[in-house]
């Protein structure tokens, strides 16, 4: 065996014998010595072995990875409004105990077209947050510094959090625009 | 694997993180055969190997959005699958006690008691075949015989085999040779 005996005998390791491999100096060898044509042999036979001794594909078993899964996504999608939901309720919260947000009226300013669908949503939940807001101002008259002061930290955490959120939802768009 | 496979893990992977189950499940197509595989072999259960199967798939979906791009998706699944596998054999290490015997030279050996119904090469009609195959397997250096489950039943290339081992190249296709050594002696009567 020489060094080329040896070139030869690695690539054929690689390739598992004969299969995949398009190798013209390998083929120019193998033509020639003898004891790499039997080596070959036996490393295409090892291959066949091996790839027999893997099970065969198992359809029950993809199929229960990908049910599994979308039930995963399912409850992954409800939890993902869950921080979002929660921001926007600790910055209006803390907004309206600041007494910063408009007032109840400005739902009844709005054109006749937004009298349905989300705009009219918009407009109840403006109208909440005018109620809140009225008890708020009551309070206000009882309440103090502190109170103030706990009221601009809920906004900044909810801020905060409002910018976690869209940075994971950046990152996720910037993964997904990538080709 | 070629670069077109690996372009196609990609467009997958992308299609999946974008929302798209059926891409994923394309991903569990690809991959199902090859992970059970080699967790079969590694765990020495084939029904053992088909839960850590399920339970690899479901971490890499669940981890997707941190999943480094600039590796492959091959590499990173089989590293994940890997881990189950190596975790479970630590936790059954602790909870066993090896029964051994003396072998001809007069060393303890470890006695493999064989379930036919979770044996990983249980399938192979040839049940000499099969005995021979599992005997050499077992012969393997611990180092040779992981990289000859992600190379023959992972199917990995050499490249996904040293990114996975972080290991250099070479290394790794000087170990591949030796351990196709070791397996070609064992085998010789079924060459």
């Amino acid at each position: 065996m020489n060094s080329q005996c040896e070139t030869v005998r690695n690539i054929l390791v690689e390739h598992s014998g004969a299969k995949d491999r398009q190798d013209p100096v390998v083929d120019r060898h193998l033509e020639d010595c003898e004891g790499c044509r039997r080596f070959a042999a036996k490393e295409a036979r090892l291959g066949d072995i091996l790839e027999a001794a893997s099970p065969p594909v198992d359809r029950p078993l993809q199929d229960r990875v990908v049910h599994a899964v979308l039930i995963l996504e399912v409850r992954r999608r409800r939890l993902a409004l869950v921080p979002v939901a929660a921001s926007v309720l600790l910055v209006l919260a803390g907004v309206t105990v600041l007494g910063g947000v408009p007032a109840a009226s400005m739902a009844a300013a709005l054109p006749a077209w937004a009298g349905s669908g989300w705009p009219a949503l918009a407009g109840m939940v403006m109208d909440f947050v005018g109620a809140l807001r009225a008890v708020a101002v009551g309070l206000a008259d009882m309440i103090s510094g502190p109170v103030v002061l706990g009221a601009a930290m809920v906004v900044a955490a909810g801020v905060a959090s409002m910018i976690l959120v869209s940075k994971r939802w950046r990152r996720h768009a910037l993964w997904s625009g990538r080709s | 694997m070629a670069a077109n496979d690996r372009r196609e893990d990609e467009r997958l992977v992308t299609a999946a993180l974008g929302g798209d189950e059926d891409a994923f499940a394309q991903l569990v197509r690809r991959y199902q055969r090859r992970l059970t595989a080699f967790l079969s072999q590694l765990v020495g259960d084939v029904e053992l190997a088909k839960e850590l199967t399920q339970e690899a798939f479901i971490r890499a979906w669940s981890a997707l959005e941190r999943y480094d791009p600039t590796y492959r998706f091959s590499t990173w699944l089989f590293r994940i699958g890997h881990n189950l596998g190596i975790d479970h054999l630590r936790r059954r290490r602790l909870k066993t006690v090896p029964i051994v015997r003396e072998d001809r030279d007069g060393d303890e050996v470890e006695v493999v008691l064989v379930d036919q119904a979770k044996d990983p090469l249980g399938h192979l009609r040839n049940s000499e075949l099969a005995g021979a195959l599992r005997e050499a397997i077992e012969a393997l250096r611990p180092e040779y015989r992981e990289l000859v489950l992600l190379r023959h039943f992972g199917g990995l290339s050499y490249q996904e085999i040293a990114d996975l081992e972080a290991m250099p190249l070479g290394t790794v296709k000087n170990k591949l040779f030796r351990a196709q050594s070791v397996l070609r002696k064992e085998l010789a009567s079924f060459l």
